[in-house]
This record gives C-alpha cells, structure tokens and sequence, in this order.
C-alpha cells in the first residue's frame, strides 16, 4: 500500500507538483497519466526516496519515504523512465549487489536471480555485458532490478512506453500477475490509452495538480469505441455524409463517428465508396479516451 | 548483511582498489628499489668490527680479537691477518699472526714478549668465503697498556671508539638494533673485565656542537644528564632513546664508577659521536615527497573518489542503489569510508613492500614511527582529495565537470602549489628572505592536502628548513588539527549536503 499525502516538490521557484494526494491500495494498479512535463517522474522519484519532497509525506506499508527510508524501500521496487544501469557491469553481478541490500539466504539470492531472467527471457544473455543490451533487454533488466527485493509494491515509470506490441503485451501481463498477488502498482504514461487495459484506476495530474482520478466504470464508458475513417480523397461532403451515422469530428486527417446509432463500419464503408470516397482506413476505436484526456489536460 | 556494510566491502573487493593497491605498490616498490640500490650502507650482517686486546703476562703477550658484526653479534670465521711490530732501539721486527674467529667470535693468540719495547699491532680482515671486509685497524701497546686503538675504512654509520682509564679497557661500538632501522645500539665492552671490577654508571646527554671537555679529570654534573644504568658485566648493550628528532646532535656517554646517584662524579670514559638517523625512511620519504606526494597521491585521490562515487552520482547510475534499502547518508559514507579503506589497504601494502626492499638494501627496516608517519600524512592527503572530490559532486552535475574540477585542483592544490602560494606571498609583498616568509608558506601549506605529508614529517624530523618545526609552529596540536581538518571537513560538508540535497 502507497500513501501520498499532501505531496509537492519545487525545483528553485518551479513547482513541479504540488499538494498530491493518492492512495494505491494492495491488489490495485494505479495509473498515472499526464502530458510531458505534468510532473510524473517528479511524482514517481520522490516516492522511490531518489529525491525530497518539498513538503507532503509518502509512506510505503506505512513506513515513511524519508523517515524510515531503509524500511520503506524494502518494500518498494522502482523501475526508472530510461534505464541507467552501470553500463559495463554484467547483468549477474549488478543484480547480486542490488540483491545484498535484502535479506537472502545463503544461495537463495542466486537462485532468484536466475528464476528472474529465466522468466524476463534474458537468461541466455547473462554473460553479456548491459552496454551490449537492446532497448527491450534492457527494459528487461530495469524490471528484474525492481523485482530483485521481491517487494509488495511497484513505480512504473513510463514503463510500456517504446515497447513493441509484443512487449507490451508481456508488461502488462506482468503487471496484472503483481495485482494478483496482491501487490500495488502506480503506473505512470503520457497516453492514456495505454492504461486503460491495465488500471483499475487512472489519476490524471495537469501542471503537478492531480485534476482528476478516473474510476474503472467511468474507463469503461469514456472507452467505447466509436468509428474512425481515413479517406484519401476528402472534401467538405464528407462530414454530411459521416453525420447521418452520428456525431463527427475530424482530428488531424481522421474522421471520427462518436458512439451510439447504428455504426455498422461495414455499412459506413459502403456508403462512403458510392459516393466515390477512396477509404484507405475504417475501424473501431477508443479514440475518445485520449481526446478526452487531450481535452482534460489541455 | 547491513547495507552500510555491504556497500563498503562492495567497494572494497572491486577492480578499482586492486588497481590502486598495485599502483601505490608499484610506484613505492620502484622508489625503494631506487633509493636501496643507491644507498651506501652495507648490510650489517655483513660488517666486522674488531676489537683487540693485548695483556702482559710476564713473559708473553696474550692477544685476544673480538669481532662483532653491526648488529652487535659476534662473527664466527673471520679471517684475521695481523702483524705486531716491535719496535725496539736497533729497528723493527715483525711477526705475523694468523687466524680465524671462533663461533663466539673470539681469536686467541700468544706470543713472546719483551716488555722493554714497544709494540704496534695491526691487523687485516677478510671472511672465510675470501670476501674481504675491508677493514684495517691498530692498536699500540707500550708500557704494559694498550693504546690508542685506531681504525680505518669502517663503512659509513658505524663507529667504534676505546679508551682506557683507571684499569678499564673499554671499547664503545655504535651498531644497527635488528628490526629497528632508527635505533642506534651503543654496545661498551670491557675488555679486561674480572669478577672484581667495579661496576660503572652511564649517563648521557646531547649537545649541538662537539664536547670535548669532560674526559677523564674533570668532574660531571650528575644533573646535567641523564642517567642510563649501571655496566656490570663485560658487554653492556644501550640503546639510548634517540629519535630522528635529534639527527645531527652529537651524543656524549659517559662511564663513571662510584657511587650511583651522587652529584659529582668523575667520569672513566668518555665517548661522543655525531648521531645519523640511518632510518631508510629518510631516503625514502625525501625520494617519495615529490613525485609521489605531490602528484600520484592528489591523483589517486581524487579518480578514485570519482570512480566509486562521483561518476554514479553525476551519471545517475546511483539512483538504481538509492532506491534500495540505505539512506543516501549511509550509501555516501559507505563510499567513502570503502574509498579510505582502500586507501589504507593500498598504502600499508605499499609501504610494507618498499621496507622489505630497502631492508634488502640497507640491512635496516623503516622504523615504526617513520613508517606511521609517513601512512598518516600520505593517507590523509589522498582521503583529503577524495573529500573535495565527495563535496564537489553535492553541487557539479555532470561527469565532465566533476573530472575537470578533479583536474584543476591536481594543478592548483598539488603540483602548482609551490608556485600559487609564492605567487601570493609575492603579491603580498613579503620578502623571501624573511622569517615571516617562511612561516606565511608554511601557513599557505596548510592549505593544500599535498603538503600536509611535508608538514607532518617536519613535525618528525623537528626541523624546518634550518630551524626546528617547533619554532615557526609545528608541533603537535598544530599537527593534529591540520590533520583532522583534512580528513573530516571536506567530506563532513559533502556529508551534510548529501542528506539534505537532491
Ligand atoms: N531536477 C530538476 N530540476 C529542475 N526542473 C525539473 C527537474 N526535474 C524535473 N523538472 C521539471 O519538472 C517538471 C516535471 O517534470 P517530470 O516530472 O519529469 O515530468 P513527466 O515525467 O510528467 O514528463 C518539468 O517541467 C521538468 O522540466
Ligand atoms: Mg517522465
């Protein structure tokens, strides 16, 4: 369980976030999304004790970040933004040393630290020094580093964010087997989107100031589909056409069909091609989550 | 394992402070190997003192050479090679003797005597293996006394001395204390010792210029010196409690029967010599003190506080350990401590393997005061480097600016040093020539980690320049505070920051 408590932390005169409040229970994952720039790693590096906060508590199983930082970080892994490992220190070793700041047995500590890259698939790379890691491997690591201490609570920073779908769909598995066991996780992205599969709740920080926490039914509702349109040929007919099927907007080149009436893509495709409008793409889409959130963080 | 622990002999077990140690030991090792080749002193094992004695029996000469080494010990198979002239009114006749040292180090021979002439013995040594020692010594017999013990070519920081007085026939050899390179060992043998003779007292004193004016008549002051104890047997060993604080004062013995403890007393023999530290620290220190202190340490200082600390921090490598359960407080003193450890280690190794070698060299050990103080001096120099190094990572951000400032203050607190605070005290328009000028850049030394090793070792050696450490102020508050200064302020300030900054 994650506590913040009144959180702010200013950098000089810069407020970078101010008056945070949230509570991420055991068995939940919370996401945590903003534009670049909200305040996330902020947020996210003063509850891992990597910075103070200028005011505001954070306490992990209700030991304090500060305070009783030795106790809390026990209990808490971290997985940074962008890896920053040593970079000419093999995986083995590295995890061995960040793993003698917990409590381990006597060959208790090897064992898990195979049973980690059996499992994150980096086994084979072992003797591989970290420089020599890609993107993903690395990602990989960031993840068994975190889990090392084997603790009951996670900061995700920006984690699914330039993962390929594969390894988005592996993350994400991985962060809902943590929810099953019981354990809470804060997620941070700058895409809303990408949260909603995952969290159970989604806060949403502006400028450093939480503005909303948005619950799994009101994700549910804000996430059904509606129907976007791509046509190579557009002009001004178009929207009157789109319009007879329900309220539509056009964000950049994509048309967009809001939910409700009858959206049958297949019927919309048919009626557009009559009309001589080349359709290149036509499908379902959760687009109002991240206009909402577009529109909500403006 | 406690993190704090744990992180320290992280830091203590990684490459880098095998690389260090290896450093330290190869750059001391290579200085005391060039200081040991060069050094003139020969082992003491090595050397042969002898001391003749001649005694009238009636009709013969009984001549008995006693031959110790500089250790003191006896030397068993010395080749001796003496003739004795006799002079006598038509002209000189000589007769050779021949022979070699028992295992208790003695020669004994007899030959007819006649005690109307006088007798001049001299003799030539060589070792059995046919090595020859070098040495060539006389001594005169007239008169039924033996005289006038002389001696050639006695390798340089031994010496031997006789005298005879009052039915003493005393002979006082300065030798090396095994394990002990500073300590001279004072051995007085008596040679025609019986169970009746009287016992003598020692005392001695030190004086800047020779003494010449005690020997034998006049009477001694008891409280102008130091009593050392009594000779009741025919070997008496002193080893006197000199320091390298009193190199070049001469050091008076006197011998004197009667009752101990009296004012005045009237002295049998005397003996005064010129006292040389033969510590091969000296050398070593005088051949380290530049190169090695003013520039490798300030080196090791400061890459070493850069490499297990200030490149973490200032790359963000460290947040991956912050993160863990220490307090950034505990994680920097585990550094840092590690890096002083590591100091430790790498200098003690290093400074043990230079005292084998000279030892090798010189027969003698660096003594165990030169040998901490030269541990402290180079210890807190680096620990300080690494401490400015510690604090400038508080405010400095990136790598390259941390290996900059690191580069900078190699220049401007170690070998440019000499050069800044001349150049200040210059512009401070103090002459060169005067007191004050050498007091005020010796108060500009202490600002800079790499002179703290010179003032420590004037605070050893008690002499500054052409006058004693005491007097322009070292001593061993001034040390001490200088010392503390060095090793906790730096690192305190960082220390401090660390747990209150970002
Ligand atoms: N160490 C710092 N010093 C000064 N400003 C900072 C520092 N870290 C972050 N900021 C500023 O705080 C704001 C929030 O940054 P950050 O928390 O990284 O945003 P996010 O992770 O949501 O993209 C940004 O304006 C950023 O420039
Ligand atoms: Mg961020």
């Amino acid at each position: 369980m994650i506590t913040i408590s009144h959180l702010s932390k200013s950098f000089n005169k810069f407020k970078a976030v101010s008056d945070l409040n949230l509570e991420i229970k055991n068995g939940e994952i919370m996401g945590f999304a903003g534009l670049n720039g909200a305040g996330k790693s902020t947020t996210i590096r003063a509850m891992a004790g990597i910075i103070f906060p200028t005011s505001g508590t954070v306490s992990i199983d209700n030991n304090d970040i500060v305070r009783e930082k030795v106790k809390a970080s026990k209990h808490l892994g971290w997985v940074p933004e962008l890896p920053n490992f040593e970079v000419n220190a093999k995986p083995i070793p590295l995890l061995k040393y960040y793993g003698g700041f917990y409590e381990y047995g006597a060959g208790e500590l090897d064992k898990k630290i195979k049973e980690l890259m059996e499992e994150f698939g980096i086994y084979n790379y072992r003797n591989r020094k970290l420089k020599y890691y890609s993107q993903g491997m690395k990602k990989r690591f960031s993840l068994i580093a975190a889990m090392i201490g084997d603790p009951d609570n996670y900061l995700f920073d920006e984690t699914l964010n330039g993962l390929d779908p594969q390894g988005v769909k592996e993350v994400r598995d991985i962060i809902i087997n943590l929810k099953k066991d019981g354990k809470s996780v804060f997620l941070s992205s700058h895409i809303l989107s990408e949260l909603q599969n995952v969290a159970d709740k989604i806060a949403i920080i502006k400028n450093g100031q939480l503005i909303k926490i948005l619950t799994r039914e009101e994700l549910v509702n804000l996430g059904s589909s509606g129907i976007k349109i791509h046509i190579t040929n557009p002009d001004k007919g178009v929207i009157d056409i789109l319009s007879s099927f329900g309220e539509t907007s056009l964000t950049g080149d994509y048309y967009f069909i809001k939910k409700g009436g009858n959206q049958d893509p297949a019927g919309i495709n048919k009626e557009l091609v009559m009309k001589n409008y080349m359709v290149d793409y036509i499908g379902r889409e959760n687009e109002t989550l991240e206009e909402y959130f577009l529109e909500m963080v403006k | 394992m406690n993190g704090f622990l744990y992180d320290i002999k992280r830091t203590l077990t990684g490459k880098f402070t095998i690389i260090i140690v290896i450093l330290l030991v190869l750059i001391t090792g290579l200085t005391a190997y060039s200081v040991g080749v060069t050094s003139n002193s020969s082992t003491p094992g090595s050397v042969a003192i002898v001391m003749p004695y001649m005694n009238d029996t009636g009709h013969n000469l009984t001549i008995s050479d006693y031959a110790i080494n500089g250790y003191g010990a006896p030397v068993s198979g010395l080749k001796i090679s003496s003739q004795l002239e006799n002079f006598t009114g038509n002209g000189t006749t000589y007769v050779h003797i021949k022979g070699t040292t028992g295992s208790n180090g003695y020669f004994n021979t007899t030959v007819p005597y006649n005690s109307s002439t006088n007798y001049n013995y001299n003799i030539y040594l060589s070792y059995n293996d046919g090595s020859s020692v070098g040495l060539r010594m006389g001594v005169g017999f007239s008169n039924g006394h033996m005289s006038n013990y002389s001696e050639c070519c006695i390798q340089q920081s031994y010496s031997i001395s006789y005298s005879h007085s009052n039915g003493y026939s005393l002979y006082t050899a300065n030798v090396r204390e095994k394990g002990d390179g500073s300590a001279i060992k004072t051995m007085i043998f008596n040679r025609n010792y019986t169970s009746s003779t009287a016992p003598l007292h020692l005392y001695y004193n030190t004086s800047s210029t020779f003494n010449t004016n005690v020997y034998p008549n006049s009477n001694l002051n008891t409280k102008n010196v130091t009593g050392y104890g009594t000779m009741k047997s025919a070997e008496y060993t002193v080893i006197l409690p000199l320091s390298i604080r009193n190199n070049g004062e001469y050091v008076n013995l006197y011998l004197a029967n009667g009752t101990s403890g009296s004012t005045n007393v009237a002295p049998v023999a005397f003996t005064s010599f010129l006292y040389v530290d033969n510590n091969p620290g000296i050398a070593l220190q005088g051949a380290l003190v530049t190169f090695f202190g003013v520039l490798f340490v300030p080196i090791l200082g400061i890459f070493s506080a850069y490499f297990y600390y200030s490149k973490d921090r200032a790359s963000g490598i460290i947040e991956s350990v912050i993160v863990r359960p220490i307090t950034k407080g505990k994680l920097f003193l585990s550094r840092f401590i590690g890096t002083s450890v590591s100091f430790l280690a790498g200098i003690i190794i290093a400074l043990a393997v230079a005292d084998i070698i000279l030892e090798h060299y010189t027969g003698a050990f660096i003594s165990a005061g030169f040998f901490t103080e030269m541990l402290a001096g180079y210890l807190i120099e680096a620990i300080a480097f690494a401490g400015i190094i510690y604090l400038a990572s508080q405010f400095i951000k990136s790598q390259g600016a941390v290996l900059g400032t690191g580069i900078g203050l190699l220049f401007a607190l170690g070998f440019m040093w000499q050069v800044i605070s001349g150049a200040l005290l210059f512009l401070l328009k103090i002459k060169s020539t005067t007191s004050v000028y050498s007091k005020d850049s010796l108060i500009l030394n202490a600002f800079s980690p790499s002179y703290f090793p010179y003032i420590l070792a004037d605070y050893y050696k008690n002499a500054f320049g052409t006058v004693t450490a005491a007097s322009v102020g070292i001593n061993i508050y001034s040390v001490i505070i200088i010392g503390i200064v060095w090793l906790l302020v730096p690192a305190g300030i960082a220390f401090y920051f660390t747990r209150k900054r970002d």
